[in-house]
């Protein structure tokens, strides 16, 4: 209690890979906020996070550097809670899966300015009148990214370009010259995109795949391309 | 102690006494709460968010799931709460099959409703709603799930009140629905029919089986004489659709206009009952001198009978071998009719028309067919009846009044009571009862055959016995009864049973109604029965010259039937 965030980070966690930027971390589990390079000397209790936007929650930070598009990060985070919904009450049943079709819509460049209004006001219905806990702060990713990252937003929304995303927004698909259908992929597979036949080529399903790159890191036969 | 103290609402002082949530003092203070899951008659659930309220310091709560407090303030319709219950509405509008105009429901649903009064009048979020199943297996109620807002009041009426839990939520989040267990069909579950989960469907979700279409067909075709039955929990409840209080009784208008719509002969339901009412009190002796099976049941509740025969089988020996009004009138109908059809040509069509969807049910059993022809050839509930009558154009306040028809057309005060919990019993009680002077009636008005707790015991003396009786209304609370009778830990000789809460009053082919509305409609039979000129059905002329004439085997075909296998 009360250790900054830049000790956290870049004392004790060692700081940022290959010598890159800071940029964002992520603080409190799936339901936190996205706080920037301004609060890293900012002291980590619960009234201080609170007043930015941000929570402990479960305590665990998600550190982004500077190639990581803040919208996907909403995204993602967005896909999780929408999962997680019971499905009791209707602001986060209907709400999160909104939520989720717009911001899906966003990062692949479809989205309009009228979104991002959406975006807010469904972020504060949900927040302000769901159930339980899990709800009330599902939008907290989108509103703290939409509050210190809202050029992200309008670079997929007006300029239909994000310098981050876009390269990443290939499809990842196996070479069935090159694989041998080990089955060590399909394994991996967070989302059980991929299926096949032993000793047969696998094939991804471009539809579940969330391009996390588990596969292309444990194919031993360099099978998995991005195209 | 009751929960007592003073509430400001909206800057309005309200004194709150014992009310079970903020929503319902909200409510006293003159303020329509929107919602959807709150249904007083049932726990809260707190799923729908409508009735938020904003307290002093900004917070949002429920209102439904709040206990009153005392000093406690709170406001309704902030510009944040008016902001949240439209994009709630928008929510659920967007995942709702909003084919408003041909919906059954129409005009009658409270999403539209509300809908309409918050303007919401744009919807910005695109139709993603995956394809489901319309479920029309059952006899009674159709289920449409691209119209459900998962408000769960269906779901608890058939637990909490029915006590039959034919009907849950499956799966979770966006997946979730309303459905019988294993994605079944209705038709493949142990569904009563009682309808009780259509009559609280706050959209068409749920709707009662509409055969309003085969009745005009029977109606308008000249080869057909249609004869209409009207049960006795119909004539409170039709004039709320016209603007009168509940518990008017406008039988007479009713009767003037079902012949204006080409009705050929109607006739009164209650003169079945007193039919009902003489078998089943004979029966009931002969049980006593017998020595049982005790405790006998009442067997007018079609829902019931199904219950017993599907979940309680051993009881079933117990049920009264009587037919239900409905249909021992239709078996004196189809018997007077047998000789006029063959003379004129015309076919017979009967028409029931019932404040109960589970007697649609009950018209197509096996039991109740003639030679492959039901008895009963078509059962309209109270809402159809309404609607056609809406159809017609027909303004029924305006109407001139008229009787029913003879010969079946007069019926006791007794049989008029058959529509409210504790009128079988109590009609039962002025048979059995030797002493026939005005005071046992009075004494039996205040008896706790009357009254709306949800089981109720009385003990009446019958000649040198005193005889054990019990009423039961929600069929969750026989299903308590019985288990004490299981347990040995109850005893009774007579057990009337209503599936529906308030009995036939509260069915669930009525008009919409809370529980104070079902009481004025209970009130409004009691009223007609005052009023009748007889009380008793063995002073009904009618029913008794036609019992002289039956022999014995005739009127065990005519009025009694076995539903034991």
């Amino acid at each position: 209690m009360g250790t900054t965030l830049r000790e956290v980070i870049f004392d004790i966690g060692g700081g940022i890979k290959d010598g890159k930027k800071f940029k964002a971390v992520q603080i409190g589990g799936p339901s936190g906020g996205c706080l920037t390079e301004e609060h890293l000397d900012m002291p980590m209790d619960f009234d201080s996070l609170k007043k930015v936007g941000a929570m402990i929650g479960s305590g665990g930070l998600v550190v982004m550097d500077e190639d990581t598009c803040m919208v996907e990060v909403a995204r993602f985070f967005m896909n999780f809670t929408q999962n997680e919904s019971c499905g009791k009450c209707v602001p986060c049943r209907e709400g999160t899966r909104r939520m989720l079709e717009i911001l899906t819509r966003i990062v692949n460049n479809e989205g309009s300015l009228e979104d991002l209004d959406l975006l807010e006001d469904l972020s504060s219905t949900i927040t302000e009148t769901a159930l339980c806990g899990l709800g009330q702060s599902a939008c907290k990713p989108v509103q703290s990214t939409l509050k210190y990252f809202r050029n992200e937003y309008l670079a997929h929304v007006v300029d239909k370009h994000c310098p981050h995303c876009n390269g990443r927004k290939k499809v990842l698909q196996i070479d069935p010259e090159l694989c041998k259908g080990c089955g060590k992929c399909m394994r991996q597979c967070p989302m059980e995109a991929i299926s096949g036949q032993i000793r047969m080529p696998h094939v991804i399903d471009t539809e579940k795949c969330i391009k996390c790159g588990a596969c292309w890191g444990c194919c031993p036969f360099g099978a998995i391309r991005e195209e | 102690m009751a929960n007592k103290g003073i509430m400001y609402i909206d800057g309005q002082r309200v004194p709150f006494d014992g009310e079970p949530n903020v929503l319902s003092v909200i409510r006293k203070a003159g303020i329509e709460m929107p919602t959807f899951c709150y249904y007083s008659d049932l726990s809260v659930y707190g799923a729908c968010r409508m009735c938020v309220v904003e307290d002093e310091r900004g917070k949002i709560e429920t209102s439904c799931s709040m206990k009153p407090r005392d000093g406690l303030s709170i406001r309704t319709n902030t510009a944040r709460l008016l902001k949240h219950r439209r994009m709630i509405l928008e929510l659920l509008l967007a995942s709702h099959n909003c084919s408003c105009t041909t919906c059954e429901k129409s005009g009658d649903c409270r999403l539209q409703e509300l809908a309409m009064r918050f303007g919401v009048r744009k919807v910005r979020f695109g139709d993603s709603r995956e394809e489901s199943q319309l479920d029309d297996s059952s006899p009674a109620v159709v289920r449409d799930p691209s119209k459900c807002i998962l408000c769960g009041d269906c779901v608890r009426m058939c637990g909490e009140t029915i006590g039959m839990d034919i009907i849950d939520f499956a799966q979770r989040g966006y997946n979730m629905r309303v459905s019988p267990a294993f994605g079944r069909t209705l038709s493949q579950t142990h569904c009563i029919s009682c309808g009780q989960c259509a009559a609280v469907c706050p959209t068409g979700a749920i709707t009662i089986y509409n055969q309003i279409g085969k009745a005009w067909r029977a109606i308008h075709d000249p080869k057909v004489r249609t004869v209409v039955q009207i049960a006795p929990a119909v004539r409170v409840a039709v004039g709320e659709a016209f603007g009168l209080p509940a518990g008017t009784n406008v039988l007479d208008q009713l009767v003037t206009a079902l012949k204006y719509m080409g009705i050929d002969e109607i006739y009164d339901t209650t003169f079945g009952a007193d039919f009902t009412t003489i078998e089943e009190s004979e029966e009931f002796l002969a049980r006593l001198e017998a020595g049982g099976p005790f405790p006998m049941f009442t067997s007018c509740c079609p829902a019931w009978v199904k219950y017993l025969e599907m979940e309680n089988p051993k009881y079933l020996k117990h049920i009264s071998t009587c037919k239900s009004p409905m249909e021992m009138f239709a078996s004196i109908v189809r018997k007077h009719y047998q000789e006029k059809d063959a003379q004129d040509g015309k076919t017979t069509f009967h028409i029931a028309i019932m404040p109960c969807t589970a007697k649609k049910m009950e018209a197509a059993r096996p039991q109740f067919q003639h030679e492959g022809k039901p008895d009963v050839d078509l059962v309209l509930t109270t809402q159809e009846i309404i609607n056609m009558i809406k159809e017609s154009g027909i303004q029924l306040p305006q109407l001139d009044l008229e009787a029913p028809d003879l010969p079946f057309g007069l019926g006791s005060g007794a049989g008029t009571i058959y529509g409210t919990t504790g009128g079988v019993a109590e009609a039962v009680v002025r048979h059995c009862m030797p002493d026939k002077s005005r005071n046992t009636l009075r004494a039996l008005e205040y008896s706790p055959l009357r009254g709306n707790e949800s089981i109720r015991e009385a003990t009446i003396p019958v000649g040198d016995r005193e005889i054990k009786l019990a009423v039961v209304h929600g069929l969750n609370n026989a299903q308590k009864l019985l288990k004490e009778i299981d347990e040995g830990t109850a005893y009774y000789d007579l057990i009337e049973v209503m599936t529906c809460p308030n009995g036939c009053v509260g069915g669930a082919g009525q008009p919409y109604g809370l529980k104070a509305k079902k009481q004025a409609r209970s009130a409004g039979l009691y009223a007609t029965d005052r009023s009748a000129p007889f009380k008793r059905a063995e002073y009904n002329p009618g029913v008794t010259s036609i019992l002289q004439k039956l022999t014995h085997e005739q009127r065990h075909e005519l009025l009694h039937v076995s539903y034991q296998k």
